[in-house]
């Protein structure tokens, strides 16, 4: 049986530096989550990209649906995996009806623009995010955490298989940090493989699904939030002291620093 | 919606504004004839008669005020001559030898007035097949400097231990403030606009050079006073200017030609010595003509105000007749304006040394050439008591003036504006 | 960097009805304009003259016209108001598309030193007195060369601010300039010279028919290409890996795009010079009327680019006696138009 996405040793570096990471290996399929901790610098992102097929690893191999990432041309990549960058502030403020219809580009011919089907398609997203109230404003006169919801209203929109997040709640606040992981957990039961980075041990816990950690040294330990979210996997990581506890209050493990300014 | 909409409306109305701008400039001169022109004789504004006899422009220069351009000192063997800008220029008699010239007009004309064995460097590029055909020595001088505006390499003119310098008019200035402390170079300029400053850059040119091109020089500017009086006598019984069109020719087709307002003004003045209106002269008293330089007319003016005669400058030219033979006026703006003037009013100008119309020494036989042209009534009927020997003239000025034992093939290709050696082409 | 806003207030003012509106609005203005300039110069044709001469070369007529009527209309107005049309739209696709793919409002085909490079291409083509072909062969070398050289400059200094770009095409410029005056000095003065230095100048003074059914095509191709590239060109604005992300192959539509805005700079260039301004503010002022949405921005930008080059074609020949070189004229309106949108803007653009 193949998975939906498979990498199999992926190593990359950025021109001629060291390795950022090497030998990396997972798969996940449809209604997984797979939750990447790491430290600053770490990789992550660039992880990301390779697994989007954005970036090419330097050696081993993606394979996506049982094909292998390079055999694919970018439209049949963007037809199974929408990628959700980090809120960024691009030169045009396009309107978040046009923004969101992009993300049916995959479907679009290249000298063709989207016809009423594709932004019937897009307000759908729209729908669904809750943001039909700023369909007529400029993109970048958003709120940060009203750009994540559009921006994943356009992955959606791309009506993909897998989505990747990259760091989807670095520039939310305390409230939208939460209500984005909860709406990333209903996205995974809707039946979307959903791969995230994160900074907060504790989000995949609430996920609650596959984790894996990128360790200071390039490799990737993975395994399940239950085992491998530890107070010594933690404390390695971040170098701090860090405890993992069970509160009755919310019936899950919580995560605190033993640091007594 | 309401902000774009009148930003809309700003930029519509700039575009229209400026459009009806432009209609309305065009809309003036109602009718497409000549308003101050009945039969050629053009009625108004300007009056060229009171010019003729006098250089255009004013009287025969006075170079006796101190300081004015040709003003002389004499110290015994040392002579000191003010130049065009009132700068004084103080040599011992005979002594200058070795000059370099940056100025190609003023080149063509001292190789004329038998300056040949002072140059030590030629002018790039600019030494055309007659130069070399006359003065093989100038013509296969070793050294030689760009024909450019704009500073020549100091250094390089200074290596060359020159005695005298002539500056092009647009460099002039700063080899004069190149070098230092009683080491500047000997530069000199010795421009001209007029026929009349022409005569004095000649009549200069020989007192610092002396002997043989003193004489020519002095003879020049008796010759260009006989040439205009001739003309003048023949055009006495008549008041008929024909307009004529210059051009200079060249990559430009017939578009290229000099404002009335230019400092190279020497077109208008032979035109109205030998007899006609010189078309940008029109203009300007039309007030259509804002431009001070050599420009690209716009050919909708020739068709609105057309002229009677087009001399074209700079030699034979592919480019020109390519639109002389274009004779379909749905590709060539020209063809109408050709087709009624005819060949015969269609003239390329005679070439040589330098551009007949132009600034070098054949400019004195140009007003011949012009008169010849604008009234062939009058001045090339060989019955006619003004007849003027174009052929004859030519052969003269070459085989006694120049020096240059000139054969009757090249005399007609001189004519013609043609290379030497292509007769028959 | 890029503040957040930049632009985007206006992005969303125009409501949806409005635009085929606005697009029509802009043709038919052209259209306006394109009669006025045909029936506006100093030799005075009627009207309904004009009319007739122009139905006389597809059907025949009596003609009841002087010929220095059918001259002015023919000869002379329709190849370079024609000229003016196209190459008016074609600087301002070509800024727009620059500006999109760019992500940088900044930028235009003579800021970023395509026209240089162009025009010595076609200068370097003139010299070794080459076919009309060659000489838009040369251009668009040139100003291949240009973009490249202008586009590996940010990645050399690993900067891709808004700035740098601006600043690496004025080194590009630069370099293209001192270039162009080396070739000056090889051409020779009484022959070449005079046609290089006419490229420099920028005129349509000597626009012929002849040269438009060359190159007239060509500029149609790239606008057609562009127009119909105009989406994929709101997707490459995001970014290069977001554009990857949604499944564009970005290096082949870079490609595709650079190339035809460089052909459309190439072939203005071969017909009338270097000619600046146009391809920076005609996209400015489109997005101010219909938005920063490529796919409305574009159609209107050509409109209002063939308008505006029109306009100044007929202010340069109707002016004066002689023809006011083109660049002055856009200059001269240009100029300021833009520092209105500046103030207007304030300190968005940066």
């Amino acid at each position: 049986m193949s998975s939906l996405i498979r990498a199999e040793e992926i190593s990359y570096r950025y021109n001629r530096g060291p390795e950022v990471f090497r030998g990396i290996s997972f798969d996940l399929d449809e209604g997984e989550i797979f939750t990447i901790l790491g430290a600053n610098g770490a990789g992550k992102s660039t992880l990301l990209n390779c697994l989007a097929g954005i970036f090419k690893p330097k050696s081993g191999r993606v394979f996506l649906n049982a094909r292998e990432m390079g055999e694919l041309t970018h439209r049949e990549i963007a037809k199974l995996i929408a990628f959700v960058p980090q809120i960024h502030n691009p030169t045009y403020g396009y309107s978040v009806r046009e923004y969101v219809v992009m993300g049916t580009t995959p479907y679009i011919g290249a000298f063709a623009s989207p016809r009423r089907e594709d932004y019937r398609t897009a307000d759908q997203a729209i729908e669904r995010m809750n943001v039909a109230h700023l369909a007529d404003k400029a993109y970048t006169d958003l709120s940060g955490g009203e750009r994540q919801q559009v921006t994943i209203a356009r992955a959606l929109a791309q009506r993909p298989r897998l989505i990747m997040l990259d760091e989807p709640t670095a520039h939310l606040d305390y409230g939208n940090q939460l209500k984005m992981i909860k709406l990333i957990k209903t996205l995974c039961e809707e039946g979307f493989a959903v791969v995230l980075t994160t900074h907060v041990p504790d989000h995949p816990v609430i996920l609650d699904g596959r984790v894996g950690i990128l360790t200071r040294s390039g490799g990737l330990i993975t395994g399940g939030a239950e085992t491998l979210l530890t107070d010594e996997s933690l404390t390695a990581l971040y170098g701090i002291e860090i405890r993992m506890k069970y509160l009755d209050e919310c019936s899950r493990r919580i995560c605190y620093a033993l640091f007594d300014g | 919606m309401k902000k774009t909409s009148l930003l809309l409306l700003i930029t519509l109305f700039s575009f229209s504004g400026l459009s009806l701008f432009a209609g309305g400039s065009a809309e003036t001169a109602t009718d497409n004839t000549l308003p101050v022109s009945i039969g050629g004789v053009i009625i108004a504004e300007p009056d060229y008669s009171r010019n003729v006899g006098v250089a255009y422009g004013g009287e025969d220069l006075d170079t006796s005020v101190p300081g004015s351009y040709g003003y002389m000192e004499e110290e015994g063997d040392r002579i000191t001559i003010y130049d065009y800008d009132g700068m004084p220029f103080t040599f011992t008699k005979g002594s200058v030898k070795r000059i370099i010239n940056l100025w190609p007009a003023n080149t063509a004309g001292a190789l004329a007035l038998g300056a040949e064995e002072f140059f030590v460097a030629k002018l790039d590029r600019m030494v055309n097949p007659w130069q070399e055909l006359m003065f093989p020595r100038y013509s296969t001088l070793e050294n030689s400097f760009p024909p450019a505006a704009g500073p020549a390499n100091v250094e390089a003119l200074m290596a060359l231990e020159p005695d005298l310098i002539i500056g092009h008019p647009t460099n002039v200035e700063s080899l004069r403030t190149a070098g230092y402390n009683g080491r500047q170079l000997p530069v000199i300029n010795i421009n001209f606009t007029t026929y009349q400053e022409m005569k004095v850059t000649y009549r200069v040119l020989g007192i610092i050079l002396g002997g043989e091109v003193q004489e020519r020089g002095e003879a020049w500017g008796r010759m260009l006073q006989e040439n205009i009086d001739r003309v003048q006598k023949g055009l006495s019984g008549t008041s008929v200017r024909p307009v004529v069109y210059y051009t200079s020719g060249g990559a430009s087709g017939l578009d290229s030609t000099m404002s009335s307002s230019a400092n190279s003004v020497v077109m208008n003045e032979w035109t109205s010595y030998a007899g006609g209106k010189y078309w940008p002269e029109l203009m300007r008293v039309l007030k259509k003509d804002i431009f001070k330089s050599r420009s690209i007319v716009n050919v909708e003016m020739i068709l609105k105000y057309p002229p009677q005669k087009i001399f074209i400058g700079g030699g034979r030219n592919t480019d020109v007749d390519a639109v002389l033979s274009n004779t379909d006026p749905s590709t060539n703006p020209w063809a109408g304006v050709i087709a009624d003037l005819g060949e015969e009013n269609i003239r390329y100008m005679p070439y040589a040394l330098f551009d007949w119309g132009r600034f070098g020494a054949e400019s004195v036989l140009q007003i011949l050439w012009a008169a010849v042209n604008i009234h062939p009534e009058i001045f090339a009927d060989p019955k006619s008591d003004h007849y003027i020997d174009m052929v004859g003239e030519t052969k003269t000025f070459y085989t006694d003036f120049v020096g240059f034992p000139i054969t009757d093939a090249q005399v007609d290709d001189i004519l013609n504006g043609r290379l030497p050696g292509s007769t028959g082409n | 960097m890029t503040k957040p806003g930049a632009e985007g207030t206006t992005a969303c003012k125009v409501k949806k009805a409005a635009y085929p509106a606005l697009l029509a609005g802009s043709a038919a203005f052209a259209f306006l304009i394109f009669t006025i300039s045909i029936s506006t110069g100093i030799f005075r044709v009627p009207l309904v003259t004009v009319v007739k001469i122009l139905l006389a070369e597809v059907y025949p007529l009596e003609q009841t016209w002087s010929n220095s009527a059918g001259i002015a209309v023919i000869a002379i107005r329709l190849p370079r108001t024609l000229a003016a049309m196209l190459i008016g739209a074609a600087l301002s696709l070509s800024g727009a598309s620059y500006q999109s793919m760019f992500k940088n409002p900044m930028v235009s085909p003579d800021i970023l030193g395509v026209s240089a490079g162009a025009s010595v291409g076609a200068a370097a083509a003139i010299l070794v007195n080459a076919e009309l072909v060659w000489i838009e062969t040369g251009a668009f070398l040139g100003g291949l060369a240009a973009v490249s050289l202008t586009m590996l400059i940010p990645k050399l200094v690993r900067n891709n601010s808004i700035v740098i770009l601006v600043l690496a095409g004025i080194i590009v410029g630069g370099l293209a300039t001192s270039v162009m005056s080396v070739i000056r000095m090889l051409a020779d003065p009484t022959t070449t010279l005079a046609d290089i230095t006419y490229w420099t100048m920028g005129s349509l003074a000597r626009v012929k028919m002849k040269e438009l059914t060359v190159i007239g095509p060509l500029i149609v191709t790239g606008l057609v290409v562009l127009l119909l590239l105009r989406y994929r060109l709101n997707v490459l604005s995001l970014g290069d890996n977001e554009a990857r992300s949604l499944g564009v192959n970005v290096s082949r539509t870079r490609f595709i795009v650079v190339a035809c805005a460089t052909l459309l700079t190439a072939s203005s260039v071969c017909v009338a010079g270097v000619i600046g301004w146009v391809g920076l503010v005609i996209p400015h002022i489109s997005r101010m009327i219909v938005g920063i949405d490529n796919k409305k921005m574009l159609p209107v930008s050509m409109f209002l680019g063939g308008s505006f080059m029109m306009v100044i074609d007929l202010l340069a020949r109707t002016l004066a006696a002689v023809d006011i070189p083109i660049s002055v004229l856009t200059g001269i309106i240009g100029a300021p138009f833009f520092f209105l949108i500046l103030l207007k803007q304030k300190r968005r653009i940066l």
